[in-house]
């Protein structure tokens, strides 16, 4: 992504295309909360106190297993699928919308390659919350985040973006370590609180 | 862009974008964490404060960390 949306924000205003990118994270994240929110709602009215159990069994085991994976502890082939973010958008949709559109493509985390598995746990508890809220807030924050994280990648990058995807890729394995140790604690919290 | 202040000193390329870069990312942060606070507190969501605030504190680290992602 950084090496798609790093020159094309040099054709327009560059702050202006950085910030479509994450209002377009932030819409694609709140749209999925909404949705999981509103399911989240009927489970609640179906199964009342006893979702916030089946909530601590499911988003655990999910945790221990994206964390097992991202951590290279299981080997098993990741739950992900190939399809990424069409380049064609900025030029069938126009500069800005394409931008705003790869956004909220990113922002819903699941329309495009899983990059790591602790990301499908996401969706997961903010299903099983039952709280509309809760669930706007997960998704809403890695729609942000995930475009946030775009934007400084961009700005840091100056004008050598394939030199900065080079240093991305070369992180991908301590992130995903990282983010597979932090999935490990937060399973841990939840079954403590 | 006007001329720079008198005394003003400039940073090199690298210092200056490690610091816009650390300065964006904990921004991010900061909002995620504000977010986690206000939703896990105000809120009161059934399942408790603590799931809400630690899984959004996964979404931002998760979030944070796919920048290289297509």
């Amino acid at each position: 992504m950084v090496g798609q949306i790093g020159p094309l924000v040099q054709v327009g205003k560059k702050k202006t295309a950085l910030a479509f990118h994450v209002l377009g994270g932030l819409i694609g994240g709140v749209a999925l909360g909404v949705v999981l929110g509103f399911g989240g709602l009927l489970l609640r009215a179906a199964l009342g106190d006893t979702l916030n159990t089946v909530f601590v069994v499911v988003v655990t085991a999910a945790l221990l297993y994206a964390a097992s994976v991202d951590l290279g502890l299981l080997r098993v082939r990741p739950l992900t699928w190939e399809r990424q973010t069409p380049g064609s958008w900025p030029c069938s949709m126009g500069h800005y919308p394409g931008i705003l559109a790869w956004g909220v493509d990113l922002g819903v985390g699941l329309t495009t390659r899983i990059p790591y598995q602790s990301l499908l746990v996401l969706p997961i508890a903010a299903f099983f919350a039952g709280d509309l809220a809760t669930a706007v807030a997960i998704t809403a924050v890695y729609g942000a985040s995930r475009a946030i994280a775009v934007v400084a990648a961009v700005s840091a990058a100056g004008d050598d973006y394939a030199a900065a995807c080079d240093a991305i890729q070369a992180r991908v394995l301590p992130l995903k370590r990282l983010v597979g140790a932090t999935a490990l604690v937060i399973a841990a919290l939840i079954v403590i609180s | 862009m006007g001329a720079p202040r008198p005394g003003a000193r400039s940073l090199p390329p690298l210092v200056a974008n490690t610091a816009r870069l650390g300065g964006l990312l904990g921004l991010a942060a900061l909002a995620g964490l504000g977010a986690a606070v206000v939703v896990g507190g105000v809120a009161q969501p059934a399942i408790g404060a603590l799931p809400v605030f630690v899984l959004i504190s996964l979404s931002l680290v998760v979030g944070l960390s796919t920048a290289a992602s297509p």
